[in-house]
């Protein structure tokens, strides 16, 4: 079988249950690390394979159903922190997660400082590095969102797009 | 370690109350994780790449100082110094500050945030620390890419620093609102702007020394100029407040009010064991006294620095050894006993 988002063999057979509806993907090693899908690997026999942790990695509500904003944010693709470690913690992984995690952290924003937008000053310089950061980031989150959706044809052009932005090969 | 900061040194206005007026900025830049989820090696590279930058931004001259490598007693005399926090201080891994000759700015790189900007001023003054630290600012944004959305506007490690980064602090000494029992009230007046006051020392709402401290809350949504005028518009209220509390005590009962502050001077005078608790609780009526024209001798930066200095750090400098709980109680009674000598 070929992976969905690029022609290697897919490796990575994966059902979701994503809002009552199972969606299957199959997806390359580079493509399923790429979405930070981390599963026990043939090369790591020494861990066997735990469906709790396997759940928790990939759909963190369908361990912890309590929590339902979960249900719609993956861990962030950049830092690797899910929703529940940052509730855990209070405190979030890197700058992208403002941007991954909104839904989940404006309600937040609301009752720390009743307001969720920033009206204070900005940088004098925005630097092109931070503007092409912020596109990555945007680019990502509609990867995510198209693979939801088996739009495989966009999800291709937004990775090799994404690649390119990133310099990757 | 021996030159007192310039914020301690008593000017600036309403200096007899204010102690001073504190601004930091947290900031961090594109391409690292915060710091909760760094690896060490990244955390290294990070502090050395602020460094390199704090050192070449031209913020003046700076005087940078590697954490980890800072002793223990070091590292708690800048906390008492109030140039690095104590999160800082008890920290792991590479991390450090940048600290200004005048010990009126400090960075600390790696803190929660990758760069925590302080400026500290004697007295109330929100607007010069304000002007200062944008300097700053700028200078350095100049070279590094902060991290920052037009949404949410500067981003930080915990979201109840987003949008500017910005904490206003003024540190207030309110011992005749203490007496008076009328310190629930400015508590109450003050949450309800969203404001907060704590204790400076000690924990929770009982302060040592009777000194507090009133800082913004909100951080998003309000521009920097909005924030320093919640703070200017309210501060001089509770000085006020504070002024009208010790001038009734001097007009109800001047005698129990010199009666306070002289015994605190004696026992500061003449004690030989003297906890930390209590020099804060005396030395504060002692402030009070000088302020209030009651005693004459000693002027407010000597008892500043006396408050600094008494400090369990800085009395193990000053002895030049680890000292453990009772040892400092003797040392610091011999401190206190020469410098009152001298009056």
């Amino acid at each position: 079988m070929i992976c969905d988002l690029c022609d290697k063999i897919a490796t990575v057979h994966l059902t979701e249950i994503v809002q009552q509806y199972k969606k299957e993907s199959h997806l390359c090693q580079a493509c399923a690390d790429a979405r930070g899908l981390r599963i026990a690997k043939a090369d790591q026999p020494s861990k066997p394979f735990k469906l709790e942790e396997f759940l928790a990695g990939v759909q963190p509500a369908l361990a912890a159903p309590k929590h339902v904003l979960s249900l719609a944010i993956p861990p962030c693709p950049e830092c690797g922190i899910t929703v529940e470690d940052f509730q855990r913690t209070g405190r979030l992984g890197c700058p992208h997660d403002y941007d991954h995690m909104g839904i989940a952290l404006k309600p937040l924003l609301e009752k720390i400082h009743g307001a969720t937008h920033h009206t204070g000053r900005k940088p004098d310089r925005i630097g092109e590095r931070v503007e092409h950061e912020r596109l990555v980031t945007a680019l990502q989150r509609e990867l995510d969102e198209v693979i939801a959706r088996e739009q495989y044809e966009r999800a291709a052009e937004l990775r090799d797009r994404i690649r390119e932005l990133r310099g990757d090969p | 370690m021996s030159e007192l900061g310039e914020w301690l040194a008593g000017s600036g206005p309403d200096s007899d109350i204010v102690m001073s007026t504190r601004i930091r900025l947290a900031r961090n830049v594109i391409r690292y994780p915060f710091l909760s989820r760094i690896e060490p090696e990244k955390k290294s590279e990070l502090e050395g790449f602020l460094r390199r930058e704090l050192e070449q931004s031209g913020i003046g001259p700076v005087d940078y100082q590697n954490l980890d490598e800072a002793s223990q007693l070091d590292r708690d005399c800048l906390v008492e110094r109030h140039l690095i926090s104590r999160d800082h201080a008890n920290g792991r891994g590479d991390r450090g500050v940048a600290l200004e000759p005048r010990g009126t700015l400090s960075v600390m790189v790696n803190e929660e945030d990758h760069l925590r900007i302080q400026v500290l001023r004697s007295g109330f003054e929100p607007n010069a620390a304000w002007r200062h630290i944008l300097e700053v600012d700028q200078a350095l944004e100049a070279r590094l890419d902060y991290a920052f959305s037009p949404d949410y506007g500067y981003l930080t490690a915990c979201p109840s620093n987003v949008g500017t980064g910005m904490r206003v602090s003024v540190m207030l000494h309110l011992p005749a609102l203490v007496i008076t029992k009328k310190l629930q009230k400015v508590f109450n007046a003050v949450s309800k702007i969203n404001l907060a006051v704590r204790g400076f020392f000690g924990e929770g709402t009982h302060s040592q020394g009777d000194f507090y401290q009133i800082s913004n809350q909100i951080t998003l949504g309000r521009s920097e100029e909005e924030i320093l005028t919640s703070i200017s518009d309210y501060v001089p209220s509770i000085v006020e407040f504070e002024r009208n509390m010790r001038r009734r005590l001097m007009g109800e009962n001047k005698r129990a009010v010199e009666d306070r502050v002289w015994r605190a001077f004696g026992l500061l005078q003449q004690a030989r064991l003297i906890s930390s608790e209590e020099t804060m609780e005396y030395l504060s009526a002692v402030r009070m006294g000088v302020n209030l024209g009651i005693i004459e001798s000693l002027t407010i930066p000597e008892i500043n620095e006396m408050f600094l200095h008494t400090q369990p750090a800085h009395l193990q400098k000053h002895c030049g050894r680890e000292l453990d709980s009772s040892e400092r109680d003797a040392s610091r009674a011999e401190f206190l006993r020469d410098r009152f000598s001298k009056l």
